[in-house]
């Protein structure tokens, strides 16, 4: 990100440099607001991933594995989330995005061959003559 | 740019300390010019050198092999065997002694030191030879000066890269020297033999060959990752003003896919390698399956001292997630650095460079999702080998454009058959050899007979040595001139070349036939003692192999007394531009100056702008302005532009 | 000769030299995890059922941790947006925080959780020997866990009379001076749930203590190292290796709040966008830890 601030620095560190002083400060809080807010995001979806890992939802919709499923999707949202916003995926571009895509593409590949691999194996040999 | 922040002193930055930037010509000392150097120039020579110097090494390991493989347990000639026992001790040598007087009659290689060679001879000739040279060194002192900036993105870590790389180098080397020797399960380390072999009372638990070498690994790969994320980085960042994507030279385009190759392929590898170290160290079961009776080795045929519950095959599937990939890292430096000569001596352009650049786009989208084609024979059902079998054989399909392209690039040319044109054509069948070879092994099928016969070994050789390592040749006594402001010496490269091509072709090709026939890889007496009858018509290859092997060693002789002598005697180059080329690294004072450019660089045209209808000298450089223009060329042998 | 777009980005990629490299360390360092956790699933997989434990961490504890984490990974945010506001001080507060959180988290790691497993006793029994301790295991009999339905129990943990009998190659069996509840009311169906925080062991008295034949115990048996079973393994090569990534990011941050702050005064941008960048790098272990908390706490 760049930033226009580039000339030398005030004499005196603790002073707010360049001049401005409660403009900055209003600014500030204005500024980081989005990521106090993901960060509560964030606290309040580890609390429900807590509690929504004891209730057995296998039992009540007779399903296979879905609280796996719900826990890694939520943990799912929580990295978009961090991803987005305290990364700033949101404002990059295409220099950064790419490889990601080519980097979660590979990560999928190499879980889903792997486990295709597993899931797919020969059963039996041939008994064609015995 | 801007240069407000650039003109503050920065203290951190470079190896410039506390010097101020207008004087860039004062000295950093001998430590800090050749050993802690952060210009990518010394770095790249700095690896390059390391890497000869361990192909060598892995080139003399199988050198001895080859004696065990042509003539068994019989001890080795003359003064070898001694001399190999002193260095590398009795866990690798054993004594030989006449079957009938029970004298000692000398030493030779014993199985369990066949399989360090083994092992050893694959690690080192991949990671620590090939990847160094092709990659780590070419790219570090070419790929700055051709994309027109004066050093890469990230000095410091370019050294810090280095300097892992080394650590690494001495970790392997000392392996050799524990109790036990170095690693003996494969270069491919499969557990469970991986999580059992140099374990035990008799080995230390940190300092035997097969920890050290996890250990030497992960050095390894940090290095390649450092280095990838600084290749990228510069290629994206740093070139010159007019340097579009479009007008990269082929080689950058490589070495920048190769990069990215590395840098996503290698981690599973590292999270395969800790799996393994804590398998060894702690006694964990990521690799170990459930009941494994071990004999031999002091276990005594006793359940394994581990919890069971791992997966073997995990293993294979995290080691060849990266080793495909690899694979290509192996050939597209090579191919790079071919296709720069091919257009310098043929002073054509190269035909379908776009085709080239999107072969090698495909080419590393489809290396990630086709390794399990290394493992056709673990027991992989109909789906997921169906699935291996399709994305193996379209990956072929790029590969032959690339290749199609070089042949192509050729017709019509006015060639110049100097050393390195020569590597560089006959890197062009080799390649085509190795590369055929292998689409029958795509189906799981052929596979069933093939894997771990010859045939694969001759397969993959002809790939990485009469391709990449003649490319490797080819690159050397192309950009020597460069590097040394010395020409290496014609006749002996001449010389070098034709005793390679016949020696490696002599050496591999009767691999071949011996595959299929059966004859397995990994035989420490090449099976005169295993399946006797069935591969025995073949056998008597074995001898004339091995006596190829140490021709073509000979031969490399030519090249190491070429590149000692010439550094120090060799013709001094007449101008900066000796091959007349059109790229930008031949635009520099030569060798290059710390900083590189003594001129602000601007491309305006292709990298390969030779022979161009209407100009006046049968190449155009890609920073000499368009006729009319008076800005001044330093550093070539040319005709001022005019209109 | 200055390297160009080190601090200004470039126009085109709209980025500088440090933002490019730390995402491409990222992207690799998304496909180490991604093996390291392909470990977890086939280890998860291939575990016998009665071999892949549940309930074995304390939630509230790792709880306690997710958030120190994520508190952390906004405090960073503000001290950079501090930074690039030139408040100089909040920087130093918000940054402080940001590294004492991490410490922290270290600190909870390996002071409570994994010395509270080192300091546990488990030992597989084999099939063949599992009727002898069945008053522990609770298998048989129409309310055991084979007429429910239920995988076989073939695991006794707790604490051993003396740790000296374990390592002995001498000493025969092992004796436990207390028991954790699955086995000391192996039939109870509290016992098959998943709990909160792990529960406390169960003293035995003097002469009624559990006698182990260690010919019954498949080995690594003791306490609980990666060698006791695959679970195990994992749970420590995860969290070692994701705990380095916290203790490399809480090292470079003690630095650019101590000695690397002096770059602020004479190059207050590149010290800007040095905080953004390891910033970055302590986002992705916290994202990493977003996925590691529920897959061996909760799942």
């Amino acid at each position: 990100m760049s930033d226009p601030h580039a000339s030398p620095p005030a004499a005196a560190a603790s002073a707010p440099a360049h001049g401005e002083s409660d403009h900055a400060h209003g600014n500030y809080w204005h500024h980081v607001r989005p990521y106090l807010l993901v960060g509560v995001a964030l606290f309040v979806f580890t609390a429900i991933t807590v509690g929504l890992s004891y209730v057995d939802f296998d039992h009540f919709l007779g399903s296979h594995g879905m609280n796996m499923k719900i826990g890694l999707g939520v943990a799912t949202f929580k990295v978009c989330l961090v991803g987005a916003y305290f990364m700033h995926l949101k404002m990059e571009k295409g220099t950064i995005w790419r490889p990601l895509v080519f980097t979660f593409f590979f990560c999928a590949g190499l879980f889903l061959l792997t486990l295709l691999a597993f899931s797919d194996p020969i059963k039996t040999t041939s008994h064609l003559f015995h | 740019m801007t240069h407000a922040a650039e003109l503050h002193a920065q203290p951190e930055h470079g190896a410039h300390g506390h010097h101020d930037h207008s004087h860039d010509h004062h000295d950093p000392g001998f430590w800090r010019k050749w050993v802690f150097s952060t210009d990518h120039k010394m770095i790249g020579i700095q690896y390059t050198v390391t890497g000869l110097a361990f192909l060598m090494f892995g080139f003399g390991l199988m050198m001895v092999m080859r004696w065990s493989i042509a003539n068994g347990a019989a001890p080795f000639p003359n003064w070898c065997g001694p001399f190999l026992h002193s260095i590398f001790g009795d866990a690798v040598f054993e004594k030989a002694f006449d079957p009938n007087t029970k004298a000692f009659v000398g030493w030779s290689l014993s199985t369990q030191g066949y399989n360090v060679f083994g092992a050893m001879h694959g690690t080192i000739m991949v990671f620590f030879g090939i990847v160094p040279i092709a990659f780590a060194g070419f790219a570090n002192f070419v790929l700055p000066l051709q994309i027109g900036t004066v050093d890469m993105a990230f000095p410091r870590i370019n050294m810090a890269s280095f300097w892992s790389f080394f650590i690494s180098c001495v970790i392997m080397v000392l392996s050799f020297f524990v109790d036990g020797s170095a690693a003996k399960s494969g270069w491919t380390n499969y557990p469970p033999l991986a999580g059992v072999a140099d374990t035990g009372p008799a080995f230390h638990p940190v300092m035997n060959g097969g920890t050290l070498w996890l250990i030497g690994m992960v050095f390894n790969i940090t290095a390649s990752l450092l280095g990838s994320i600084n290749f990228i980085a510069t290629v994206v960042q740093l070139r010159a003003p007019g340097m579009t994507w479009g007008r990269l030279p082929f080689f950058v385009w490589a070495q920048f896919i190769t990069a990215y190759l590395l840098l996503l392929a290698f981690p599973p590898l590292e999270s395969a390698a800790i799996m393994n170290l804590f398998d060894r160290a702690f006694g964990s079961s990521f690799f170990m399956p459930t009941g494994l009776v071990v004999n031999g080795m002091n276990f005594d045929g006793q359940p394994l001292q581990f919890s069971g519950g791992g997966s073997p095959i995990l293993w294979q599937h995290l080691f060849w997630f990266l080793a495909h990939p690899e694979v290509y890292v192996l050939i597209l430096p090579g191919i790079g650095m071919v296709t720069e000569i091919i257009a310098c001596n043929c002073r054509k352009p190269i035909w379908g460079y776009k085709a080239m650049v999107g072969a090698i786009f495909a080419l590393a989208f489809l290396s990630f999702i086709v390794w399990a084609h290394h493992m056709y024979m673990t027991g992989m059902g109909p789906k997921v080998s169906a699935f291996f079998q399709t994305t193996t054989i379209i990956i072929s399909v790029p590969s032959v454009i690339l290749l199609t392209a070089l042949l192509l690039s050729l017709w019509g040319g006015s060639i110049r058959f100097n050393t390195p044109m020569c590597f560089a054509t006959a890197f062009l069948p080799m390649f085509g050899i190795g590369g055929l070879t292998g689409i029958p092994l795509a189906f799981n099928a052929v596979d069933l007979y093939m894997h771990d016969t010859y045939y694969i070994i001759a397969h993959f050789h002809y790939i990485v040595a009469p391709g990449t390592i003649f490319a490797i040749f080819a690159g050397v006594y192309h950009w020597f001139p460069k590097a040394t402001g010395r020409m290496m010496n014609e006749t002996l490269g001449k010389l070098h070349f034709w005793g390679s091509l016949v020696a490696i072709n002599c050496l591999f090709m009767p691999m071949f036939l011996q595959g299929m026939a059966g004859v397995h890889r990994r035989w420490w007496d090449g099976g005169a003692s295993a399946y006797a009858t069935t591969v025995q018509p073949v056998l008597y290859w074995n001898q004339k192999i091995s006596v190829a092997a140490w021709a073509l060693g000979a031969v490399q002789l030519l090249f190491i007394v070429n590149f000692c002598w010439s550094i120090i005697r060799g013709k001094k180059v007449t101008s900066d531009n000796p091959w007349h080329a059109t790229t930008l690294e031949w635009d520099t004072p030569t060798p290059p100056p710390h900083g590189n450019f003594i001129k602000e660089i601007t491309v305006y045209r292709g990298p390969y702008e030779y022979s161009v209808p209407g100009a006046d000298k049968d190449y155009t450089p890609q920073s000499e302005p368009p006729s009319g223009a008076s800005a001044p060329v330093l550093g070539h042998v040319a005709v001022p532009a005019h209109a | 000769m200055e390297i160009p777009y080190t601090v200004t980005p470039r126009p085109d990629t709209g980025l500088a030299n440090p933002k490019l490299g730390i995402w491409l360390f990222l992207a690799s360092e998304v496909m180490l995890f991604g093996g390291l956790f392909s470990g977890y699933i086939f280890m998860r997989l291939g575990a016998e059922p009665w071999m892949w434990p549940h309930g074995w961490l304390n939630v509230p504890v790792g709880t306690f941790n997710t958030f120190v984490l994520i508190a952390s990974s906004v405090t960073v945010i503000l001290s950079w947006e501090a930074l690039k506001m030139r408040n100089f001080k909040a920087f130093k507060g918000w940054m402080a925080l940001t590294w004492l959180c991490g410490l922290l988290f270290l600190a909870v790691k390996l002071s409570y959780e994994w010395p509270a497993k080192f300091s546990h006793f488990g030992a597989y029994i084999k099939k063949e020997s599992a009727e002898k301790y069945e008053t522990w295991l609770g298998n048989e009999g129409p309310d055991g866990r084979l007429a429910r339905g239920l995988p076989p129990r073939l695991f006794i943990s707790g604490h051993p009379k003396t740790w000296a009998e374990v390592s002995d190659p001498k000493a025969k069996e092992i004796v436990l001076a207390a028991i954790d509840e699955e086995n000391e009311k192996p039939k109870s169906e509290e016992n098959d749930k998943a709990h909160f925080i792990p529960r406390d062991m169960v003293h035995l008295h003097e002469g009624h203590e559990v006698k182990l034949d260690k010919a019954d115990l498949i080995y690594g048996y003791g306490p609980f190292y990666p060698k006791l079973n695959t679970y195990l393994a994992c749970y420590f090569m995860i969290t070692g290796l994701h705990g380095l990534h916290v203790l490399g990011g809480v090292l470079v941050f003690m630095y650019f709040w101590g000695p690397g702050a002096k770059l602020y005064k004479t190059n207050p941008v590149q010290f800007t966008n040095r905080i953004e960048v390891s910033g970055l790098f302590w986002h992705l272990v916290d994202l990493i830890w977003i996925f590691v908390f529920p897959l061996f706490y909760l799942l």
